[in-house]
């Protein structure tokens, strides 16, 4: 290509422009290329301001965001590692048992700041979700990074002020009884939220200064132990095939977090007052990791996120998710008390050939017969929907059959369940006491059941376009 | 079209009268899209460039593409009948190429996109000056995919590049930077020299 493009004949709103499409790293190279662009490139208020909203602005409010001593270059490394939150996150370990700890997470972008939401299945027996505050990601008026959580997600769903945290001096609770904490990343897929006790940051004598700067108790992330800049986002260390399983991951953090810092010889004193600290906190820390693959695509139609009201007949939610070596699995996520983690297994598949229609008539016979798992109706509803008169009898179990079940596209067979399976009187394990089939319907949902019981789990979309449906109230 | 009830088609045209043009969204009057459907669909309205050669082009074209043109006919400041638009800022040569842009999107834009893409790459196969002068014009008129393919463009030219080579793409003769700050920029970036 020839060379006689002068940029600096072009107009300032277009070398603004041009500018704004390039990463940070080559806006720095075209800096040095000549004096004259130096103040182009640095120039907060337009060209940062440009590349912010170039990239989030049909998502959030930009200038809203920035008050005070905040820049927008500050701005845009910060949105820079936080955009990868939105979506859905789970809880990986067990979760802490006095407070509350949210076993799904839902980040969406806010007007001024970006705010997680804990999602869970309601409890009326319906189909409704219920979302409330957990996390609130913003930015303090002189650019320190503030989250706060919400322990009990009772709090009013509007964002929050976010004022600095004190550098010294302990932390307390905010007015709406938001509690200051941390989220520290692990590579893309994993964060950790745990509570700043900056109180901490004046006592600790190996990296008080850094502490002071940021706010930020960098000793205790192994994410930031190999001295990367602040803020960027390392190499992908969890959730990649052959990687370590969530609770390992979980034990090996929690033994660097634990570590004394090196050099630093506590005294009594010290040694008393952490204890202290460690038992007044507030929030455990927490880790999550990402859902990637919220939603079905057409060559992977039972992929996602779906709920279904299973056979206790409450609203659970379940993961399906489509392994490298050709199978399929399906694990229920959230905290039903008597299950022994919040990510169990429901069943699995590696038969992915659909069968299509027609159906033998085996396969019609064990769909028909089968009793779909509905939400509880009162009788007033039924005789309302149905159109029933005084004189018939709204027997509970013809409510089952009367809502019309769905239409079946195509079917496709379990390989097993994971529910325990009790041999019967004579010691025999009945090889197909784990198999089920999969009904995909034609409104792209689908339902599944086991052979050996009479039911279909219906499930639904937990989401559509971005936004979760069926919100009620708790 | 005039056999159908001129009503039942206003209402049917009032529920779709947003637009897309070039993402920016545009609003079009239900009446003005009736007007145009009813009458010559091949209305047809006057650019004048530069070097005051007229240029004769479909209003739809025009419209669907340019914010500032679009603007002008919505205003009312245009007169079919009679005005041309005088384009001063932009010569015969480039405004016949942002008219056959304009032209071959909105024909063809039911084509695939690796179609699209390889008819915009071989649009820009221009030297230097005519890209230059593309990028004056589409800012001008506000051709907003226009432009951001022109900016795709020249962020290509500049990604990945060292300092000097920048330098020679983009005739930066002088860098006004003293030895001893040149000096700096080395120690501090070494990768970008």
């Amino acid at each position: 290509m020839a060379s006689s493009l002068s940029f600096s004949d072009f107009p300032e709103d277009v070398q603004l422009c041009i500018l704004s499409f390039l990463s940070p790293t080559e806006i720095a190279t075209f800096s040095c290329t000549s004096k004259r662009f130096v103040s182009l490139c640095t120039s907060d208020s337009r060209l940062w301001f440009t590349m912010c909203e170039r990239r989030w602005g049909s998502k959030t409010q930009i200038n809203k965001w920035v008050k005070g001593a905040v820049t927008y270059r500050h701005l845009y490394r910060t949105l820079s590692e936080w955009e990868n939150l939105i979506g859905f996150w789970r809880r990986s370990g067990p979760g802490s048992a006095s407070i509350s700890s949210p076993s799904l997470l839902f980040f969406e972008w806010w007007d001024t700041c970006i705010s997680g939401f804990r999602v869970s299945p309601s409890t009326n027996g319906s189909y409704g979700v219920v979302k409330a505050p957990f996390l609130w990601m913003g930015l303090s008026d002189d650019g320190q990074i503030v989250n706060l959580l919400d322990p009990d997600g009772r709090s009013e769903v509007s964002a929050p002020e976010f004022a600095a945290v004190p550098a010294n001096g302990e932390v307390g609770l905010t007015e709406n009884e938001l509690i200051p904490v941390n989220l520290s990343f692990m590579g893309r897929t994993h964060f950790v939220v745990e509570e700043n006790q900056s109180f901490a940051a004046a006592n600790s004598s190996s990296c008080s200064s850094d502490q002071k700067r940021n706010g930020f108790s960098r000793s205790m992330s192994p994410g930031n132990l190999s001295g990367d800049e602040y803020g960027s986002v390392g190499e992908d260390v969890s959730g990649s095939p052959g990687s370590l399983p969530d609770r390992l991951m979980s034990e090996i953090y929690q033994h660097l977090a634990n570590r004394t810092s090196p050099g630093s010889d506590k005294s009594r004193k010290q040694r008393r007052r952490e204890k202290e600290r460690l038992a007044k906190r507030k929030w455990e820390p927490e880790h999550f990791v990402k859902i990637e693959n919220c939603s079905p695509t057409p060559s992977r139609p039972l992929q996602g996120l779906w709920k279904g009201i299973c056979d206790d007949m409450n609203l659970a939610f379940y993961l399906v998710v489509y392994d490298d070596i050709g199978g399929i699995a399906c694990r229920r996520v959230g905290d039903p008390p008597e299950r022994f983690s919040n990510y169990a297994p429901v069943f699995w598949t590696s038969k992915t050939t659909f069968l299509e229609t027609p159906f033998s008539l085996e396969e019609e016979t064990l769909y028909d017969s089968r009793l779909h798992i509905r939400p509880h109706q009162t009788s007033f509803e039924i005789q309302e929907q149905f159109h029933l008169s005084d004189v018939e009898v709204v027997n509970p179990f013809q409510q089952l059959h009367l809502s019309g079940n769905e239409v079946v596209k195509r079917i496709l067979h379990i390989s097993s369940s994971y529910d325990l399976v009790i041999p019967d009187a004579a010691g025999m394990i009945n090889p197909r006491s784990g198999e089920g089939r999969i009904w995909q319907y034609h409104n792209d949902t689908f339902g599944f059941g086991f052979l050996c019981d009479n039911f279909v789990i219906d499930m639904k979309h937990i989401f559509r376009n971005g936004c979760i449906v069926d919100i009620v109230n708790p | 079209m005039t056999q159908l009830d001129r009503l039942s088609v206003y209402h049917w045209l009032n529920a779709w009268c947003i637009k897309p043009v070039g993402g920016a969204l545009v609003r079009q009057e239900p009446e003005y899209i009736l007007l145009a459907l009813m009458g010559s669909p091949l209305k047809k309205i006057m650019l004048c460039s530069s070097e005051k050669e007229i240029f004769s082009v479909e209003e739809q074209v025009m419209v669907q593409h340019s914010v500032i043109i679009n603007n002008m006919i919505e205003d009312g400041s245009y007169n079919h009948e009679e005005s041309k638009i005088p384009l001063d800022c932009v010569d015969s040569k480039t405004l016949k190429k942002v008219i056959d842009y304009c032209t071959h999107h909105t024909h063809h834009h039911n084509d695939n996109q690796e179609d699209l893409e390889a008819w915009d790459a071989q649009f820009l196969n221009v030297d230097s000056n005519g890209l230059y002068d593309l990028l004056m014009a589409a800012n001008y008129l506000e051709i907003r995919n226009l432009l951001d393919l022109i900016y795709g463009t020249i962020k290509n030219m500049i990604k990945g590049k060292k300092i000097d080579e920048i330098r020679r793409i983009f005739n930066i003769k002088d860098h006004g930077f003293t030895p001893e700050e040149e000096e700096q920029n080395r120690k501090e970036y070494p990768h970008f020299y």
